[in-house]
């Protein structure tokens, strides 16, 4: 329906006040609304810097606390804790003689070595497989 | 390890022979006066390493660490200094005597004690793979904590018995005085006043056999003297002998290209930890023993003898 010159002056007339109020209803509604989303996004935003800054703060205190990256280097191994220690992999060559600081990480020698018993000595004890 | 200690089953003024550990329990005194005192200690040393030790017994400090992998766990001071006496072992051989062995062991079948073991079954043992090793196992030896990862499981056979007979024979000559030699299955040690012309003991294959028919007799007067051999405590699965004596490169049961490997140290756990890392290195042992100074006879599979660093050779009784 296309609206004439007399249908809207029509809407001024006391006989269209209810209409009038309707539209003025809806478009303080619109304001209230647009008003609440924009209170709203400021809020978020203020939120959004405040906890952002404290993060950030957190984030350079401990970036500040660990110690600096060390630089790749291609001979880089793993920490001790990962891998067994040199001394631990059983050795390719076994019969090398042991260096001299692993001399004293090695079985005890006794004082003196085990001497021939005399003939028909009674023994004490005896070793062998058990 | 079971039964700590069993009534006498022999023994003379200055002697006691029982059995221990499920093996043979050998102290003997130079005083025989000594002689009660000394087997009480002998016997509260042994109830003492089996109660902590044992992985037999399912309520021995090892078997109760076992069930808490992963966390902290506090240990007494003998299980604490047996497991350090392991770990020291394995050090010093480069790992090849390593206490973390003990999957292995039960997967090839010796999963209790050897007296109720099977001796022979059809079916083969669990596939193996090379033990976890021994630097897993961390020790806390200022607070008495260990940490055993999920999976690891501790076999202290191969020094456990040496460190008794080492804690016996130390506490018997420092309480009594007196010169004393404390055999353990095999695991010899010595300490105080040897007497008169030293300790005189037997070598062979079997040690309970040795006692009455040696294949040689040698003296020490100090320190230790221990064999290790593949011959005794054997069983066999789907065909195939197996022995406790584990190579923890493999995780199966060592080449026995040696039969017996008995060896001379400063104490019994460094004779013992020697002549076991002589079984694991077959041919390399007698090298490895020499190089070390460590006095030594090697009995081969075809019983050949080696001997080496000043160990009577055959011919010299």
């Amino acid at each position: 329906m296309i609206a004439t010159h007399d249908s809207l002056c029509g809407m001024t007339s006391p006989h269209n006040r209810h209409a009038l109020d309707r539209v003025g209803q809806r478009a303080a509604g619109r304001r209230r609304i647009m008003s609440a989303t924009a209170m709203t996004a400021a809020g978020g935003a203020a939120l959004a810097l405040t906890f952002g800054t404290v993060f950030a703060q957190g984030a350079a205190a401990d970036t500040a606390a660990k110690s600096p990256t060390p630089p790749v280097t291609d001979n880089w191994v793993a920490p001790a804790a990962l891998q067994a220690p040199a001394e631990a992999k059983p050795s390719t060559n076994p019969t090398a003689a042991p260096k001299k600081k692993a001399a004293a990480a090695t079985p005890a020698p006794p004082a003196a070595p085990p001497a021939a018993a005399p003939e028909h000595s009674e023994p004490a004890a005896s070793t062998g497989g058990s | 390890m079971t039964t700590p200690v069993d009534t006498p089953v022999a023994g003379t003024a200055d002697r006691i022979i029982t059995k221990a550990l499920g093996t043979t329990a050998v102290l003997a005194v130079t005083d025989p006066e000594v002689l009660p005192t000394a087997g009480l200690i002998m016997r509260s040393e042994l109830a003492a390493i089996d109660a902590a030790c044992s992985r037999f017994r399912a309520d021995s400090e090892i078997s109760r660490l076992h069930e808490h992998p992963g966390v902290a766990v506090a240990i007494g001071p003998l299980l604490a200094e047996a497991l350090g006496v392991a770990l020291e072992a394995a050090e010093r051989t480069g790992g090849l005597v390593d206490p973390t062995v003990g999957a292995a062991v039960r997967g090839l079948g010796y999963d209790r004690d050897f007296a109720e073991l099977i001796l022979d079954e059809p079916a083969p043992p669990a596939p193996v793979v090379p033990v976890p090793g021994w630097w897993r196992v961390r020790l806390d030896t200022e607070n008495r904590t260990v940490v055993l990862p999920r999976g690891v499981h501790l076999d202290l056979g191969a020094t456990a018995k040496a460190l008794a007979a080492d804690r016996i024979a130390g506490s018997v000559a420092f309480a009594t005085g007196a010169g004393v030699l404390v055999s353990l299955g095999g695991d010899a040690s010595v300490a105080g006043p040897a007497p008169e012309g030293d300790w005189p003991i037997a070598v062979g294959d079997d040690h309970e056999r040795a006692l009455s028919t040696p294949d040689a007799v040698v003296t020490i007067g100090g320190g230790g003297l221990a064999s290790s051999g593949t011959t005794r405590r054997t069983w066999r699965r789907a065909g195939r002998t197996l022995h406790h004596i584990v190579d923890p490169r493999t995780g199966d049961a060592a080449h026995p290209h040696w039969r017996t490997v008995t060896v001379a140290a400063a104490n019994c756990v460094d004779a013992n930890t020697a002549s076991t890392a002589a079984i694991v290195l077959g041919p390399d042992a007698p090298g490895w023993l020499a190089d070390r100074d460590l006095p030594a006879r090697l009995v081969a599979a075809d019983g050949a003898v080696t001997t080496v660093a000043g160990f009577p050779a055959p011919t010299e009784r």
